[in-house]
């Protein structure tokens, strides 16, 4: 055979070899975004769970609030219907704004604050907190990884063509804060 | 349940700062991470970097976290530290049980009870944390964790009892890994002692508990009343039933069944584990 003919071909094999191992490293990264994702959404449902205990709880302590618990049931239920990473975002920094602003709100209810349920429910809705803000930085650390994997030599020249495009971190807008102070 | 001697507006501060300090801090995706002490190797579960607990107490807990790690292979480790070099204590429990690796890479069965000397002694919110892996999530929920620091830990502090206090919410953390493995604590003279600061469920489980024996209760009146007692038979059969012991929503993901054994006597370093974010703090 044409030594030019052989030399091609091992070059385009070598090629594909390359691409396959490429792919396979980038399919590995994505799906651990995927999982890591899949955490974030497991707290986000087990905080949406926990607030109808909380925001019935409170009413029975605080019947007037409503406008307060009904801001929480408002978000939460915006939280629910979110569909993309930064509506989900954005729809939690909401919520977590709310529910501080509630726990304001139970500042002035003693009876309510010394209530066992309340306190358990209380440390429950800390820890879950505390539990979306880490499955939030590790997803947003899979996501770092994706993202610079697909932008660096040799991979970025497969990953296009392959579909894999660079995913969205999970950050809300800078506005969405709204954290009330407390003065004291 | 204990009358608890602090003042509830203190607590409540600390939960609203801790959800402004969790927006602030985890709201950028890539921060500088605390600095944490180096695993020791071979791993030890007694960890007093501030000097908090005497010599005596240091070796009792040592015992105790020994054991429960050969009785079931969890990590049940305390860390006192100095200080937090300015980070809330939840990034800094989080850092450290990743670091060291606490529990089971599997099984993710590690408790963290993290210390920090500087807010302790200056009296400030964020000085105390129970880190709890995820496979340990069943036996120590969040509100349990709350509760032993409500309950066992926070009242000797009060006193300046710092080594008392934490000793008991050791005991009380050993105590239920040991129920969560089904130990019988009475067949193990290492661990027996930690049944007086075993936490119970609850109060809303203890509730929950109640109400098939209200039924039970009512049936029998119903019985009771009805027309001549000709459901003697009957009678025999429901006095016999017991109510279910209260099952928390991971029982059964996570429940150990039986013993497990942890190897031989020398212990090499931690499981590799790691924490979701669980747990509570005050």
């Amino acid at each position: 055979m044409n030594k030019n003919i052989i030399a091609i071909l091992a070059v385009m094999l070598i090629i594909v070899l390359v691409g396959f191992s490429s792919y396979n490293r980038l399919v590995a990264i994505d799906e651990n975004v995927n999982g890591k994702w899949s955490q974030v959404e497991n707290q986000l449902q087990r905080r949406a769970d926990l607030i109808p205990n909380l925001v019935e709880t409170v009413k029975g302590f605080a019947a007037h609030e409503e406008q307060v618990l009904s801001e929480v049931s408002a978000a939460r239920a915006k939280l629910a219907g979110a569909q993309t990473v930064p509506e989900a975002a954005a729809a939690d920094a909401e919520l977590t704004s709310a529910l501080s602003r509630l726990l304001v709100v139970v500042e002035n209810y003693p009876t309510l604050k010394a209530d066992a349920n309340f306190r358990q429910l209380q440390d429950e809705l800390a820890g879950t907190e505390n539990r979306i803000a880490t499955s939030r930085m590790d997803y947003n650390t899979a996501v770092e990884h994706y993202n610079s994997t697909i932008r660096r030599f040799p991979d970025m020249i497969w990953a296009r063509m392959l579909g894999f495009d660079s995913r969205e971190y999970f950050k809300a807008d800078e506005g969405a804060h709204d954290v009330p102070e407390v003065k004291f | 349940m204990s009358l608890i001697a602090y003042r509830n507006g203190r607590v409540k501060i600390k939960f609203i700062t801790m959800l402004v300090v969790l927006i602030a801090t985890f709201s950028i995706i890539v921060q500088a991470a605390p600095k944490v002490p180096a695993p020791p190797e071979p791993a030890r579960s007694v960890n007093d970097f501030a000097g908090l607990l005497g010599p005596t107490a240091e070796q009792e807990l040592e015992a105790i976290g020994h054991e429960i790690w050969k009785q079931t292979g969890a990590d049940v480790v305390i860390v006192t530290v100095p200080s937090l070099d300015g980070f809330s204590i939840e990034e800094y429990a989080l850092t450290l049980f990743r670091s060291w690796g606490l529990g089971d890479k599997e099984k993710n069965n590690g408790v963290l009870f993290l210390v920090d000397k500087e807010r302790l002694l200056g009296g400030q919110p964020g000085k105390v944390r129970i880190e709890v892996g995820y496979g340990l999530e069943g036996a120590i929920p969040d509100g349990k964790a709350g509760r032993i620091l409500d309950e066992l830990v926070l009242p000797p502090w009060e006193q300046g009892e710092y080594e008392t206090g934490i000793k008991a919410g050791y005991q009380a953390l050993v105590a239920a890994v040991a129920a969560e493995y089904e130990v019988e604590l009475e067949d193990n003279p290492r661990l027996v002692q930690v049944k007086e600061y075993a936490m119970t469920d609850s109060s809303s489980a203890k509730v929950y508990s109640l109400l098939p024996v209200i039924f039970l209760f009512l049936i029998i009146l119903a019985a009771l009343f009805s027309r001549r007692f000709r459901r003697l038979a009957w009678w025999g059969t429901v006095l016999n039933r017991h109510p279910r012991r209260p099952q928390g929503p991971f029982d059964d993901f996570f429940g150990g069944s039986g013993g497990f054994g942890g190897g031989g006597f020398g212990r090499g370093g931690f499981g590799g584990g790691s924490s979701g974010g669980g747990g509570a703090s005050r």
